[in-house]
């Protein structure tokens, strides 16, 4: 793995981040080999090539018109045009109403790349269909503060679950919202008074920062061919920190309280998830999340990007070891799925995560 | 030597056991439920490297989805002798392959940089309707003068157009300008689509001789007449929006910042030499002393590295927007002997232009 990595990042260089593709599938082919189920490995058979071409699809039909379009905009009207801004206006909406696509797009090219006793999943469902929910859950959630969040999460997982199948195997998603909401309930009251205390605390710094005393210590320090004291030095590095560890513990603590509701979500989900006549039971806390969150980015940022491949490694594991599956799938009655296989996959949620905007 | 594996036969998910042996014609198998059959040792692939103590997984090319499994490493070191390219490593073909496919990639990569850079602008610039130039020159000028006044006194507004005459004199094909000072401190002078030209009280200060300011407004229409502000334009247009879409920030598409002005009025080194023969030969057929140019030229680059810091000064003076050489200085070359030299401007116009901004 650690070999991988290196290579794939070292190629990634050389071409230009053009190899991406073929490293994501060397990744993906190298994980998907270590997962074993009920004592029998996954298969990825997805290739380079196929995302390549899926990138290089939704260049030609998405980004490089729009490239010209407001190239041209802006040459023929000015670039301070108001028709400028309804063109990236368009861009930003388009993005949103496909976001949800690219998703199930991207879910059902791995699905359909992913082999267990030599049969292959997918979603039979349509994604443009999905990504109309999508996108009208992400206005809703923004409408109701939040507050909807549990039943949309609910029900998009109803409708992405429910489109699963392994083989003619079908999945299914069933249960309520309710049970999540005071888990959500309680996060956002925590989120608020977190919120609240940071605001307090750095309204307060800020009104120190601008007072007259604070401010004729920064003034006497920036002053040309000054020699400040050691007073006047500590105040100002004090006012400073305050400022940043305030700033960047309000960027902390509040997606960690929200860890608590992402743990509760993940293992409802779970127990509401069937196949066949397995049912699942995931094994998530908060502070495992945490820890896998925190360590994930210190690999990324030590590993300068490069140790990406693990974090992917330790996500994946991290369902493995805490899921359970319980009840058996009668395998020898799952046949081989009929759907057809594109051959070209990922493209916008390549695009997407490039960032399109 | 024949041993037991788990078959898949890519139909049902149900797993088989099989009885393996390795023949010469290749694996041949057969189980309770699995009709005999062989796989010939060529159309192998292992799913996986292999690895001692783990089993290994084989599929082959005349049966999609079909897979072996084979857990005993005996046999499996026995089969990777007999078939050694399921060792995995390196494919002269497969590299090939995918080198040629990022090479493609990097091809058409480097032929729409070449086109937005290099290919497209200038001759799309001629292309650009003048109502276009025009609009976009105009937003330009605004943003580019920021809050300075406009200077404009009618014996100062007659001498420029007196310098355009003479400067038109022997020169049918000049361009259509509009040409006009800003009360801005920094010595410089732009030209922008649409034939706007733009001329500096910082320019006129310096400037002790009509032929120093005709021989720059020269070399300016030289810009306008090639079409320069618009393929510049057209460059930085197409780039930001390139960069906005490869990075995904929204906030480069916008000439209005001063660093998005900045490139387009920096021209290319190109377009220098061209607007530089044409200012040369615009003087000569106008009979003014292309000499006065390279003075100032030689002048300023002395004064150079003295730039006071300014409101202005990210729009950066004369020479950071023009770059300079000692090699463009050196093109600029005296009329032959003989010709009648003429003033760009009588000594009451130019008094009259020199106190333009007061």
């Amino acid at each position: 793995m650690g070999r991988l990595a290196i290579v794939n990042f070292i190629l990634n260089v050389v071409t230009l981040t053009i190899y991406r593709f073929w490293a994501k599938t060397n990744v993906r082919k190298h994980i998907w080999s270590c997962v074993h189920i009920n004592g029998q490995p996954l298969e990825y058979t997805g290739r380079g090539i196929e995302l390549f071409k899926g990138a290089l699809i939704v260049f030609g039909l998405f980004v490089l018109p729009f490239v010209l379009v407001a190239t041209f905009v802006s040459i023929a009207l000015g670039p301070e045009h108001p028709a400028l801004f309804a063109v990236y206006g368009l861009l930003y909406l388009l993005i949103f109403l496909l976001w949800g696509a690219a998703l199930y797009r991207a879910r059902r090219y791995q699905l359909s790349r992913t082999l267990w006793r030599g049969i292959r999943g997918t979603l039979a469902g349509s994604s443009m269909i999905y990504s109309l929910t999508y996108f009208g859950a992400m206005l809703a959630r923004g409408m109701s503060l939040g507050w909807t969040t549990p039943v949309l999460n609910t029900v998009l997982q109803e409708q992405i679950i429910g489109d699963m199948r392994f083989g003619d195997l079908a999945f299914k998603f069933k249960g309520r919202a309710a049970p999540l909401y005071p888990t959500y309930a309680l996060c956002w009251f925590l989120s608020l008074l977190a919120l609240t205390i940071f605001a307090f605390l750095f309204g307060a710094e800020v009104a120190a920062f601008f007072g007259p005393e604070v401010q004729k210590v920064f003034d006497d320090i920036f002053k040309p061919d000054s020699e400040p004291t050691s007073d006047q030095i500590w105040t100002a590095s004090t006012v400073i920190a305050i400022l940043v560890f305030s700033f960047l513990a309000m960027f902390m603590v509040i997606p960690m309280l929200w860890a608590i509701y992402s743990a509760k979500e993940l293992s409802t989900f779970a127990t509401y998830t069937r196949a066949g006549n397995a049912t699942f039971k995931l094994n998530a806390t908060a502070g495992s999340l945490i820890s896998l969150v925190i360590v994930n980015l210190l690999i990324l940022i030590f590993t300068l990007g490069i140790g990406r491949p693990f974090i992917q490694q330790r996500l994946i594991r991290y369902m493995c070891d805490r899921l359970e599956v319980v009840g058996t799938i009668d395998v020898d009655r799952v046949l081989q799925s009929r759907a057809a296989m594109a051959h070209t996959g990922e493209g916008l949620a390549d695009a997407f995560d490039l960032g399109v905007v | 030597m024949a041993i037991e594996a788990v078959y898949f036969d890519g139909e049902t998910a149900r797993d088989n056991r099989v009885v393996v042996s390795l023949e010469a014609s290749g694996l041949q198998f057969s189980g309770e439920d699995v009709p005999a059959q062989a796989w010939n040792l060529s159309g192998l692939t292992a799913v996986d490297p292999p690895h001692m103590g783990h089993a290994l997984r084989l599929s082959h090319d005349g049966h999609a989805g079909a897979r072996l499994s084979i857990r005993n490493d005996a046999f499996t070191q026995q089969l990777l002798i007999a078939a050694p390219h399921l060792k995995g490593g390196f494919h002269p073909k497969r590299a090939l392959r995918l080198f040629l496919w990022i090479g493609g990639g990097l091809t058409i990569l480097a032929a729409l940089i070449y086109l937005t850079l290099n290919f497209a602008p200038q001759r799309l610039a001629v292309l650009l309707p003048d109502a276009w130039s025009k609009r976009v020159g105009e937003q330009m000028e605004a943003s580019l003068v920021q809050n300075a006044k406009v200077c404009q006194t009618p014996d100062g507004e007659k001498a420029i157009a007196a310098m355009l005459a003479n400067l038109a004199d022997g020169s049918p094909d000049m361009p259509p300008l509009r040409v006009r000072v800003y009360d801005i401190p920094i010595m410089n002078a732009f030209a922008l689509p649409g034939g706007f030209i733009v001329l500096t009280r910082g320019l006129m200060r310096e400037a002790s001789d009509p032929g120093e300011v005709a021989g720059v407004l020269a070399h300016e229409v030289g810009h306008v007449a090639h079409h320069h502000p618009e393929a510049q334009m057209i460059r930085i247009a197409g780039m930001q929006v390139l960069i906005s879409v490869a990075t995904g920030t929204s906030g480069g598409n916008n000439a209005s910042s001063l660093a998005g002005l900045a490139a387009i009025l920096k021209s290319t080194r190109d377009a220098e030499r061209e607007a530089d023969a044409y200012a040369v030969s615009m003087l000569s057929s106008a009979r003014v002393d292309p000499m006065a140019l390279k003075h100032f030229f030689e002048k300023i680059l002395k004064e150079e590295g003295e730039s006071s810091s300014s409101a202005f000064s990210n729009l950066g003076t004369l020479f950071s927007t023009h770059p300079v050489t000692t090699e463009r200085i050196e093109q600029i070359k005296p009329l032959p002997a003989g010709v009648m030299l003429r003033p760009a401007l009588s000594e009451e116009q130019w008094k009259d232009l020199k106190e333009i901004c007061g």
